[in-house]
């Protein structure tokens, strides 16, 4: 009797087995697939705005010098801003011309060498990562160098 | 000895005992193997009945006719926080959109070939083109991209997206801008190339909060 008990138990618990084992995905792949994107699928992203320097100002060093002190501020945001470059324009007229690099690399203030006698103006441009260039700032007010007497004076 | 009609009165007994027992016997297995089959069925049933719904021979790049394709879109809040420059890496912004009737969690990113560029927007609608600065020279890709499209990359944590609802993340530092970028995509918005694929998980899972905050980092 009790064969035939452990019998029927087996065929039921075989049964059991058989059947749930039946019933499961294969290797779990019912709960982990790979899910297809509709064409477009992406996120945003956004650059850096190369934000030019402010306030950019021109001084005599002194009455007596025909050098200039250019100074200027930190744009905002300054996120990956690597140096300065500025740019000066001069002209014998009260327009100034185009303007050329002056120096690169450059910190605020700077402070020129010694200028031949014209009429000076100036401007700074702020450099990001080493590559991007940001507009110029605003130029400096006009500055005059002359050969003698006061040799640095603004209008 | 004969078995017939004259057999000894305990004798006919023992056999209709045993005639009894073997009727049992097989009876109970028939029926135990019937409630075993009913029972397994029933159980697996109830264990994930969700299962069905999703088709469960749906397995890898396959699809069941009943899973629908996740949506991720481009969108503009929150703002990105790390941006891009010039040889560095920027956040990515984006909504992931969930029509099924279960939530899903996303576990990894499928990516384009690492020469798929993003094309730059002058605004975050990413309505008008930026001049200069277009899929083929912007020189932004997704970050950990490779040479071989469908590269698979790890989330940072899952994400789980609630049953038709909608997660927006900020992929952070999953967007690559290479140094020799033109100036024209300077304060650009990018629509970041299509993902090829997620790696997802269906079932039942407490959804992730929204803006939610993740990255793969290789």
């Amino acid at each position: 009797m009790k064969r035939r008990h452990s019998f029927r138990w087996l065929v039921f618990a075989v049964t059991l087995t058989v059947g749930f084992l039946a019933q499961q995905p294969v290797g779990g792949a019912a709960t982990h697939w790979t899910v297809s994107l509709k064409t477009g699928s992406g996120g945003e992203a956004q650059s850096i705005t190369a934000s030019p320097p402010t306030g950019a100002t021109a001084k005599c060093t002194s009455p007596s010098a025909q050098t200039i002190i250019v100074s200027w501020n930190t744009p905002s945001p300054s996120t990956h801003l690597t140096s300065y470059t500025v740019y000066e324009a001069k002209s014998t007229t009260g327009t100034p011309g185009s303007y050329t690099s002056l120096k690169t690399s450059a910190t605020s203030p700077y402070t020129t060498l010694t200028l031949s006698p014209d009429n000076y103006w100036f401007e700074v441009v702020a450099i990001y990562a080493s590559k991007w260039s940001s507009a110029y700032s605003s130029a400096t007010a006009e500055t005059t160098i002359a050969s003698s007497g006061t040799e640095c004076q603004q209008p | 000895m004969s078995t017939g009609v004259f057999a000894r009165p305990e004798k006919l007994h023992k056999r209709k005992v045993q005639k009894h027992n073997r009727f049992w016997t097989r009876r109970s297995t028939i029926v135990a193997a019937v409630v075993g089959a009913l029972l397994a069925g029933g159980g697996a049933f109830a264990a994930s009945s969700w299962v069905v719904g999703l088709n469960s021979g749906s397995s890898g790049e396959s699809q069941s006719a009943s899973v629908q394709n996740l949506t991720i879109s481009a969108v503009a809040t929150p703002s990105a926080s790390n941006l891009l420059y010039p040889g560095g890496t920027g956040d990515v912004v984006a909504t992931i959109t969930n029509p099924n009737p279960f939530p899903v969690t996303l576990t990894a990113v499928q990516l384009p070939v690492n020469t798929s560029y993003a094309a730059g927007y002058t605004t975050s609608a990413l309505s008008t083109a930026q001049t200069g600065c277009s899929s083929t020279t912007s020189d932004v890709t997704w970050n950990f991209a490779t040479g071989t499209s469908g590269s698979s990359h790890s989330l940072t944590s899952a994400l789980t997206v609630a049953a038709s609802g909608s997660l927006t993340v900020t992929l952070t530092n999953d967007a690559s801008m290479t140094a020799s970028a033109p100036a024209a995509c300077e304060a650009t918005y990018f629509s970041m190339p299509s993902l090829t694929g997620v790696t997802a998980t269906g079932g039942a899972a407490t959804p992730t909060t929204s803006p939610a905050t993740d990255s793969w980092t290789s």
